[in-house]
């Protein structure tokens, strides 16, 4: 079941989440996401276009990358045929190819390169959350990405460390009444 | 040019003698007979390479071909195939693996690259979509395969180019190296012998292209039916959590360890149990391409003298590690990393040694051989010492890297029955004695010793019922039962020959819980999957049938090159050491079910059971009268039967 989530004053974006603790918790590495991306926003199956890249390293290490949707973003403000266009998603923009010229200038300007050219028609494309049910998040089999906006991402981590902090207070807690039974046990 | 959806739709040869390119395509009728990946590279095998054909001189073909679904989200669609002339057998010779070159090679727009030749000093390749550049190798040369991709590819892998390489293994052509495709490798059959004997430390690959899909919401569906399957199948959790080591299990289960050069069916497994594995090494799931299952596993050192080493680790080479006598998990991973980084099978590479252990351990090598050294089973310095003069072919390396056969045929003095090779290829897997079927398994696979060229282990998942109705006999679902085994061999060789024609995998698809998942992956789903991607409606049974063509041309190919029914055999020490210890204590392979066994399989194939040659009827049924014909044209030149 999705949980309530208020209209979002920040705009959503897709957003890597993986759970540390668990070994099966990362993201795996397997690309789904790229190539389905690019099949469900190009037509064909190009993990070159996709908007979402898995970046990988070793040992065992690999990183989603995509739009993060900025407030103020920099792809948009360097275009210079306004070919970013407003979607039905509020703060979330897109990049209409009947108007881009494949200058590459806003792939520059995003400081997360999360901009692709598609190498075979040289245009721009821009994460768009597929319309608001991205394909990559739907399909990912190790359920690593969500849809969150920079508010809720906080809320998320804040309650994650809260736990955290909820056990440590807890441990120590269990700790000092140990300590005080020795103590009486001793006196 | 073919358009298909799926498919590249064009054929690429390199010539690395004139360094030269050139840019064909595939008879489009290669595409219905032969499906792709395995299937297009058998078949061109065939013609490009023969019974006098050496597999190391240039004009030797390699071949590499995706799965015809590879780069496609189809799950688990991440396999390619390198086809050579078995460089340990003679006969047809493949591997394959599951990294990204093939998908690269197809977005680049090829079904399939052909490499012969032999350049004058080491070379790399690049090829870059329609452009094909040759460049110096010299300063890659020796370097080993993690330094070989990183410097090709840099630190970070986010698809700018895949790389295939050798490590020395394959310069020094060590019968049994490798090709490795990122952190996945080409193992068997000495493929990477073959790229070293060319003169070609690495082949770089950059595609621009796409693949184009005939209809993305059937492939969509298709794509979430196997994800509600895997879910279900109980075969696929456990790999989940634990990766392929979690084969573990089975072996004690069944005491089929083979460990000590398959001699011991009990064993101090203990500290190489999927629990150890797991909670000591692992960094995280791992997945191939498209994967779902997630069973890859990166295995690091995380203390001690040698804190922060890792590699890749597969079952298969935790069980080779056994067969050299390894109990202890973190000189296991020492040595699959040497074997891993100088670019070799473990496979081939742990019966070599361990086959090299018993003839030490019984007086036929002395220290004196073995250039003033000992090597005993279990010995981790050694082991590791012999690894390294393996790849560098230094001293008994030099023996060793010829594989476990040719150096017992060096040796002599009764070494010969130390050496567990089917066709000179090393003994893979779990020891098939007390399990018939299993032994003609290894022995009946064209590539030579192999479990993964069938699926023996549907007798441990069939019911009586099934194995009645699909193989004429309830005997064929008991472990020891011998009716039906020989159908149930050739049904389930067809089975998993689908996944090397596509591209998926061999365990994602190829093994289930029960015979209804199996089915419904395998057959169902493979074929839903493929007619979504290429718009040619093909059943389960259309892919059997392709399969069944494949195989029959790898037959064929290993006839040309003198083998038949007596070769279809396995190692003496099955038939007449009992295993000892464990649950299978004094099992043997019995003699007369593995014959029997192996009738029937001749007979279920449509090939002479006496000489296992095919029948003219069998080629002409699966439309292979091009294959007929090489074969009557050979016989007169040979003055040999080469076909009944």
């Amino acid at each position: 079941m999705k949980k309530a989530v208020a209209k979002p004053k920040l705009p959503l974006r897709v957003e890597y989440q993986p759970t540390p603790e668990k070994l099966e918790g990362w993201c795996a590495g397997c690309r789904l996401c790229e190539v389905l991306c690019s099949l469900q926003n190009i037509g064909i199956c190009n993990p070159k276009a996709s908007r979402i890249r898995v970046i990988s390293w070793q040992p065992s290490v690999d990183v989603p990358v995509t739009c993060r949707q900025c407030k103020d973003p920099l792809c948009a403000e360097v275009c210079p045929v306004d070919a970013f266009v407003e979607t039905a998603i509020e703060g979330v923009l897109r990049v209409e190819p009947e108007q881009c010229i494949g200058c590459g200038a806003c792939a520059e300007a995003c400081p997360f390169g999360a901009i692709s050219i598609d190498p075979s028609t040289g245009l721009a494309g821009k994460c768009d959350l597929c319309g608001g049910e991205p394909i990559c998040i739907e399909y990912c089999p190790a359920d690593v990405l969500k849809l969150l906006t920079s508010e809720s991402n906080r809320q998320e981590k804040m309650e994650q460390w809260a736990r955290v902090v909820q056990e440590q207070k807890e441990k120590a807690e269990t700790v000092l009444r140990e300590i005080a039974a020795g103590s009486e046990q001793n006196g | 040019m073919v358009k298909i959806a799926g498919y590249g739709g064009k054929f690429l040869r390199i010539d690395l003698t004139s360094q030269k390119a050139y840019i064909d395509s595939l008879p489009s009728e290669y595409y219905e007979d032969y499906i792709g990946g395995r299937g297009f590279n058998s078949r061109l095998l065939f013609d490009l390479a023969g019974p006098v054909t050496d597999p190391l001189s240039p004009e030797a073909p390699l071949l590499i071909a995706p799965g015809a679904l590879h780069g496609t989200p189809v799950p688990t669609a991440s396999r390619s195939t390198a086809t050579v002339k078995n460089v340990l057998s003679g006969g047809h010779g493949d591997a394959h693996g599951g990294g990204y070159v093939g998908s690269e090679l197809k977005y680049a727009g090829y079904d399939v690259l052909v490499i012969t030749g032999r350049a004058e000093k080491p070379t790399w390749v690049l090829i870059n979509d329609d452009k094909v550049e040759f460049h110096d190798a010299s300063e890659l040369w020796g370097k080993k395969i993690r330094e070989t991709q990183e410097a090709l590819k840099g630190k970070f892998s986010s698809k700018k180019i895949e790389v295939a390489c050798i490590g020395p293994a394959g310069e020094n052509l060590v019968k049994y190296a490798i090709i490795a495709d990122g952190v996945a490798t080409f193992g068997r059959t000495g493929v990477g012998a073959v790229m070293g004997s060319k003169n070609l430390k690495a082949v770089a690959v950059y595609g621009s292209g796409g693949l184009a899909i005939h209809d993305p919401e059937r492939l969509l569906k298709a794509i979430k039916k196997y994800s509600e399957i895997i879910k279900l199948d109980a075969y696929l959790p456990p790999a989940v959590t634990y990766g392929s080591p979690r084969f573990m299990w089975h072996r004690v289960k069944h005491g089929i360890h083979g460990a000590c050069n398959w001699r011991l069916g009990d064993f101090k497994w203990q500290q190489l149990s999927p629990e150890i594995f797991r909670e000591k090494h692992t960094l995280k799931a791992a997945s191939c391409a498209m994967c779902p299952v997630r069973c890859r596993r990166d295995m690091m050192i995380k203390d001690g003298e040698h804190q922060g080493e890792y590699t890749k680790i597969e079952w298969e080479s935790i069980a080779r590690s056994m067969t050299m006598g390894l109990t202890e998990s973190v000189v296991v991973i020492r040595v699959i990393t040497a074997f891993n980084e100088l670019g070799m099978d473990i496979e081939c590479g742990g019966d070599a040694i361990a086959f090299a252990q018993e003839c030490f351990e019984k007086g036929i090598l002395t220290e004196e051989d073995l250039d003033g050294d000992s090597l005993n089973f279990g010995d981790a310095e050694s082991i590791l010492k012999t690894i390294y003069k393996i790849a560098y072919r230094e001293g008994i390396g030099d023996l060793l890297a010829d594989g476990c056969y040719y150096a017992s045929q060096a040796i002599g003095r009764g070494s010969e029955k130390c050496a567990m090779h089917i066709k000179g290829v090393g003994v893979t897997a779990g020891d098939p004695r007390g399990m018939p079927v299993r032994a003609v398994s290894y022995a009946t696979s064209t590539r030579g010793s192999d479990h993964l060229r069938s699926n023996p282990y549907v007798e441990e998942i069939a019911t009586p019922e099934e194995a009645e109705r699909m193989f004429g006999s309830k005997e064929a679902a008991d472990l020891k039962g011998v009716k039906g085994k020989g159908r149930m061999l050739k049904w389930s060789e067809d089975l998993v020959t689908i996944g090397d024609l596509l591209g998926t995998c061999k365990w994602a698809f190829y093994r289930a819980a029960n015979m209804q998942y199996l089915q419904e992956k395998g057959l169902n789903l493979a074929g839903e999957f493929y007619s979504a991607v290429t718009g040619r409606e093909t059943s389960g049974d259309d892919l059997m049938l392709a399969a069944e063509r494949v195989y029959n041309i790898e037959k064929a190919f290993n006839v040309r090159v003198g083998m038949r029914r007596k070769d279809d055999t396995i190692p003496e020490r099955f038939f007449n050491e009992p295993n000892r210890g464990g649950p299978n204590d004094g099992a043997i392979v019995e003699r007369d079910k593995f014959n029997i066994i192996l009738d029937e399989y001749y007979e279920a194939r449509g090939w002479d059971p006496r000489t296992s040659l095919q029948k003219e009827a069998t080629l002409e049924r699966l439309g292979l009268s091009h294959i007929k014909d090489v074969l009557r044209k050979e016989e007169q030149e040979k003055g040999e039967k080469l076909l009944l």
